[in-house]
């Protein structure tokens, strides 16, 4: 009968606790208290610190903050921040070269890693979401500010006229067979204007959009450009036949008056131009012009 | 005959026409130009540098006017004669020099302020493509085009006023009279087409095909009798009529407000006054302030000699575009593939450089040889549209000048 072995290693607990050295409930330690599974872990753990990273099963090191190494968790946020970053530099910090694994045992303790993600991924995600939004209202705005123009054919072109106040503008040309309607063009294609749908959700973000456009080196001209159009806007009426610029209130002013008008802006202006020559954006893809 | 009998006045009287402001601020410019791009020669420790930059830029060029410092060389190369050359260099000076573009030739000498004008005016001027002129000049061709293109960019600031509407029109009322007897005309309204080579595949496109089946842009220009540009668009696409051009301006929207042609009236009989106006061809609408010739047949012999002083008035105007283009070939012949949002620009550029050369009096300019197709292969266009009330004052008009001419 089996009953007769119960006593003497009778479970496989006892049989694995007599196979790795370690004594039943009955045996004491070396200082003669009764050495405990837990004990056994904790007093194992501690000789192996040197060599490999706390297991995250341990929650008094995790929990730890006078841990001396940061462990796992620091290298969970290392890998996170080298796939965003995409740089070479992973979480192999430690002067140990043992590579953490990428994947958390306890998924239970994820809270500083997502910490982490909240503060650098959502710049990219949220701005990739700003920008389709905003492509979707430019397409929105312009279905609601041309019904009348379906089936036209529209052409966006630079015009100079020296008789307007802002003697560059952009203007859009509708066309079928013969009939053409020019309209003003309300500015850049990104962040102006909002549909009546997302207008509310999207303000905010296109203040701090245009914010960081100006701030942007690589795209100076389409910032001067906004900024033009921007003044152009300021005096429209967005009349559907005729153009919405402002004419010069004193058009016999001639030349004195004139030039005053063009050279105050001017002055912004041209160091706009020394931003855009320095990123020198305009010699490329321009073949036969210049 | 006229205008041309007029210019050659004008330019008899060149020197007491001559901005005076303008001819100092050239000639004070030069100087400080010359001097500054001695000291600059200095600087690079460049001893055998001669004293003059023509001088020296001439031999560094290479083609038929290498090592030639004749003053015609110079004028043949640039379009300009020395004097307006340097007075342009003062007009871009400021910009040019304010965040310097380190713009070096192949042998990596930095280029002055001089070279860089020299080479966007070869640019402009020549027509070439820019690895001729890259190789000409010994320079790459992007610098070339860098440099073209901020030319271009600081012109259009610093040029302005040379192309403005004037305060006063009594000048221009009474030479355009002078012309061929129209009274109180104050200006000549045309336009010629930039053509350009673009991908016939690509459906956008299509709206630059204009009536001729040429893909172009548009130049709209009211000139003076002097074919100075008082006015100029440019940008519109080729397949805009003129009328539809005309319309989409400010000039139009201007005079259509009572903010332009506002000036003193003429009275032509008891009931009809004249307000001031201008003259177009007859692709333009005939309006109160712009009248076109008659068409169709047969005319009145009132209206035939209204046509013939009418197409006299009419010739600065066109005499203004065929030297524009002439003179600054980028603009001539056919652009291959440009950048459509660059071309008005530049377009405006030229404007601006021809009536610095008008306003420098510049001894390049040569009428002599002056066509007045500007727009070759192009036919005449007719608009339909007729103002009732202008009808009846043109026909006013024409009768008081076929009684005047009778008379006398």
């Amino acid at each position: 009968m089996l009953s007769s072995d119960k006593p003497i290693a009778s479970t496989w607990l006892d049989r694995l606790r007599i196979s790795k050295g370690l004594s039943t409930t009955e045996d004491d330690d070396a200082s003669g208290n009764p050495l405990s599974l837990d004990d056994f872990l904790r007093r194992n753990h501690r000789t192996d610190t040197s060599d490999s990273p706390p297991t995250p099963s341990d929650p008094e090191l995790t929990d730890s903050p006078a841990d001396p190494n940061p462990g796992e968790w620091y290298g969970v946020m290392s890998d996170v921040l080298s796939e965003l970053f995409n740089y070479s530099g992973s979480s192999s910090r430690s002067g140990t070269g043992k590579k953490l694994p990428r994947k958390q045992s306890n998924p239970k303790h994820c809270s500083p890693p997502q910490l982490v993600v909240s503060i650098f991924l959502p710049r990219f995600v949220t701005e990739k979401r700003r920008r389709s939004v905003e492509e979707d209202d430019d397409v929105e705005e312009e279905e609601e500010g041309e019904k009348d123009l379906v089936g036209f054919s529209r052409s966006e072109v630079t015009v100079i006229d020296t008789s307007f106040k802002i003697w560059k503008s952009e203007k859009v040309v509708f066309r079928r067979r013969s009939v053409w309607k020019v309209r003003d063009k309300k500015g850049n294609s990104r962040g102006v204007v909002s549909s009546k749908t997302k207008k509310k959700k999207t303000i905010k973000l296109k203040k701090k959009k245009k914010k960081k456009r100006k701030c942007d080196v690589d795209d100076v001209e389409n910032v001067r450009k906004s900024k033009k159009m921007k003044l152009s806007r300021s005096v429209s009426d967005n009349s559907p036949q005729y153009l919405s610029e402002e004419i010069r209130d004193d058009p016999e002013s001639s030349n004195a008056n004139r030039t005053l008008l063009r050279r105050l802006p001017s002055k912004p202006r041209s160091v706009l131009h020394t931003s855009k020559k320095n990123g020198e954006p305009e010699a490329r893809g321009h073949r036969s012009l210049a | 005959m006229g205008p041309i009998k007029a210019l050659k006045k004008r330019k008899r009287s060149a020197e007491k026409k001559a901005d005076p402001n303008v001819l100092l601020a050239a000639s004070a410019s030069a100087a400080s130009d010359n001097n500054n791009d001695d000291d600059y020669d200095n600087d690079n420790n460049d001893s055998s540098q001669p004293s003059d930059w023509w001088d020296g830029f001439s031999r560094r060029i290479y083609g038929p006017y290498s090592g030639s410092t004749d003053p015609k060389t110079f004028e043949s190369v640039f379009k300009v004669s020395r004097k307006t050359f340097d007075y342009i260099c003062s007009l871009v000076k400021d910009d040019f020099t304010a965040k310097p573009a380190n713009f070096s030739d192949s042998n990596g000498k930095p280029l002055t302020l001089n070279d860089r004008v020299a080479v966007a005016l070869r640019r402009l001027g020549s027509g070439e493509s820019l690895s001729v002129i890259g190789e000409s000049f010994g320079m790459n061709q992007s610098t070339v085009s860098q440099i073209t293109w901020r030319f271009v960019e600081s012109m259009e600031e610093r040029a302005l006023h040379h192309l403005s509407w004037p305060s006063k029109l009594d000048d221009i009322k009474s030479k355009f009279e002078k012309i061929s007897g129209l009274p109180n005309c104050c200006g000549a309204i045309d336009i010629t087409h930039v053509v350009m080579n673009l991908p016939n595949v690509e459906q956008s496109n299509k709206v630059w095909l204009d009536g001729e089946k040429n893909f172009s842009m548009v130049l709209q220009a009211v000139v003076d009798p002097d074919m100075r540009f008082l006015d100029v668009i440019a940008g519109w696409p080729g397949s805009l009529s003129d009328d539809v051009v005309l319309k989409n301006s400010g000039f139009f929207k201007l005079v259509e407000k009572g903010k332009r042609l506002n000036g003193g009236k003429i009275q032509l009989s008891a009931r009809t006054e004249l307000r001031e106006y201008i003259v177009g061809d007859s692709g333009f609408p005939l309006l109160p302030w712009l009248l076109t010739p008659y068409q169709g047949k047969p005319m009145s012999l009132p209206q035939t000699e209204f046509n013939k002083r009418h197409s006299e008035t009419r010739k600065p105007a066109q005499m203004a575009l065929s030297r524009l283009k002439d003179t600054w070939r980028i603009i001539n012949g056919v652009m291959w593939m440009p950048d459509r949002n660059r071309l008005p620009r530049i377009i405006f550029v030229c404007c601006l450089l021809h009536n610095i050369l008008i306003d420098m009096e510049d001894q390049t300019l040569d009428d002599r040889l002056l066509s007045h197709q500007h727009d070759v292969n192009y036919r005449q266009r007719s608009c339909k549209t007729v103002d009732e009330a202008s009808s009846v004052l043109r026909d006013e008009l024409s009768n008081q000048l076929w009684g005047e001419n009778s008379s006398a």
